[in-house]
């Protein structure tokens, strides 16, 4: 009866993680807000003042742990918008590498910009 | 009874003769409380016999006579006329959306039957049971039919199949009547087909590509609550899927 | 029986727009508002790097303080629109896969809808002074 498998075995493991990566962000996002917009109301955001919050562990531990958590949400979600495009389907293994690279690639390009203020550098400049 | 005329506006295709579809427009006298497939089945007796479409029970129970009628896929002979008239007083019915027409209004099915097929859609026995030596009797507990019952009532009409947006976009994805299926007797406490069926439910193009739009629930004409369905098929899938033998 | 050409194209004859239902733009908006927050992710991080490469300490606050003109803090709303209707509306897809509320879903959709645009209200009484001192 059975005439050929549509799709591949698996799957379950990006849904689980974009639904836990999703609760995650839901805090972290919202404390990101809070913090850049609220929390000193109206005083202008300047190296010094960024430096200063960040001499605090819990503040740089936010903006790592957003920014992991930012970029493998959203890579997995174009990752399932991807898979839906007709035809594409039979690329998702290629799919899956090219994004992984892009999020490695892109976590520590994000974590060079905060280095300059933890370390007084920022690890590469290109130019 | 007030009688009335309105437009039958059917979408026609005749593969033979005709290089591309278009609109038939047929005026048909009705009444209230006419369905849709009456007037069909009028304009096919009394105007043109090469109207092509499936019907048989008229009444709701085979589930043949699924078409886009105004838009929205429903049965035919459960949809009055004069519910779904558009400004002009005109009855615009397509064929079904996400399988290809063949003929008029007329759509091939094999993609939606595949698919069914896919889930192993019958009660399968533990396959460590000795084979019974005297009668057996395989009843469910009251509560227990409960659950499933809805479910089985799917008379494969393949309106959820054309209303759902996910399976508009990737034609693999199993859709919600393979999925409503399955669940129908992973929640049945006698069946042991979980193995069997994990490989094509816990799969990118299974229950891991529903994204809950309730289109499906929302068109069903038996009423199933398939979105819960599928949701409550995630659930277990997931203890399925993230398991060693999940798969990739 | 009159005929009619169908326009444009065939296949278009039928209007998928009218399949939308609640739950099915509910998903297309988040759809389109995950990858609109995915591409500002881009940019977020493509200005401040280059603010702080182009010449670290003074150039990022030269960045910073014109990020924080008028234009930007009306742009910034508009991002604020688009981050609480996703992260509202996943909250209810999240509850729809722990199985709450399944029957309910159009209700606890418009609440999630409702608390969004009251954290969004919230948050122009708050930043829109900003743009007019
Ligand atoms: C603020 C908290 C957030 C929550 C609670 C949240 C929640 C979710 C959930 C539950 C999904 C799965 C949707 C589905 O399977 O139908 C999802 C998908 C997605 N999210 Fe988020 N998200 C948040 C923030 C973000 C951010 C900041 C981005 C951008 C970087 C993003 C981008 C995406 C994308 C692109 C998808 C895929 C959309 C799709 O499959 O149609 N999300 N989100
Ligand atoms: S689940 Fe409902 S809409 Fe889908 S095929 Fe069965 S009866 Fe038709
Ligand atoms: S003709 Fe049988 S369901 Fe309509």
């Amino acid at each position: 009866m059975r005439q050929r498998q549509y799709g591949t075995t698996g799957g379950a493991w990006p849904w689980l993680l974009q639904r836990v990566s999703a609760v995650f962000l839901l805090v972290l996002i919202l404390l990101h807000l809070w913090i850049e917009h609220f929390m000193h109301l109206g005083a202008p955001i300047t190296f010094a003042s960024v430096k200063a919050r960040l001499v605090h562990a819990v503040f740089a531990v936010i903006d790592y742990g957003l920014l992991i958590v930012v970029v493998f949400h959203g890579l997995n979600g174009l990752r399932t918008v991807l898979l839906e495009i007709p035809f594409l389907p039979h690329r998702s293994r290629a799919i899956t590498i090219g994004l992984w690279v892009l999020g490695v690639v892109t976590v520590i390009f994000g974590m060079d910009i905060l280095a300059p203020f933890l370390w007084g550098r920022p690890w590469f400049v290109l130019k | 009874m007030a009688e009335s005329t309105v437009t039958f506006r059917v979408f026609r295709y005749n593969p033979v003769t005709d290089e591309k579809p278009y609109w038939a427009l047929y005026p048909v006298t009705v009444e209230p409380g006419d369905p849709v497939l009456m007037g069909l089945m009028r304009i096919r007796e009394e105007q043109d016999g090469s109207l092509a479409f499936r019907a048989s029970c008229r009444s709701g129970i085979c589930g043949s006579d699924a078409m886009v009628i105004a838009g929205r896929s429903r049965l035919a002979c459960k949809t009055q006329i004069l519910h779904v008239l558009n400004a002009q007083r005109e009855v615009v019915v397509e064929p079904l959306r996400n399988l290809s027409y063949v003929k008029d209004l007329v759509v091939d099915q094999t993609p939606f039957w595949e698919k069914f097929y896919q889930v192993d859609p019958w009660l399968h026995e533990d396959p460590l049971s000795k084979p019974p030596t005297t009668e057996r009797l395989m009843q469910l507990p009251e509560s227990e039919f409960d659950d499933i019952s809805k479910a089985s009532d799917c008379i494969f009409c393949q309106i959820c199949y054309s209303e759902c947006p996910v399976n508009g976009m990737d034609r693999a994805f199993l859709g919600p009547q393979a999925l409503i299926k399955a669940f129908r007797f992973e929640a049945d406490p006698r069946d042991h087909g979980t193995p069997d069926r994990a490989r094509t439910l816990n799969n990118q193009e299974g229950v891991w590509k529903c994204r809950t739009t309730f289109n499906c629930t929302l068109s069903c004409p038996k009423g199933i609550p398939i979105t819960k369905g599928i949701q409550a098929l995630k659930r277990e899938m997931l203890t399925v899927g993230l398991g060693r033998g999940g798969g990739v | 029986m009159r005929t009619e050409p169908m326009r444009p194209r065939p296949r278009r004859a039928q209007n998928a727009a009218a399949t939308y239902r609640t739950g099915s733009w509910a998903w297309l908006l988040h759809r389109i508002t995950g990858l609109l927050i995915l591409v500002y992710l881009y940019f977020h991080l493509i200005v401040l790097s280059s603010a702080i490469w182009a010449g670290g300490m003074t150039s990022f606050n030269r960045t910073v303080a014109s990020l924080t003109t008028p234009p930007f803090i009306f742009a910034d709303l508009a991002l604020f629109a688009l981050i609480f209707y996703h992260a509202l509306n996943g909250i209810r897809l999240i509850f729809l896969d722990l199985g709450w509320w399944v029957d309910r879903q159009q209700t606890v959709f418009w609440g999630m809808m409702t608390i969004a645009a009251l954290l969004w209200i919230s948050t122009a009484i708050v930043m829109l002074p900003l743009a007019f001192r």
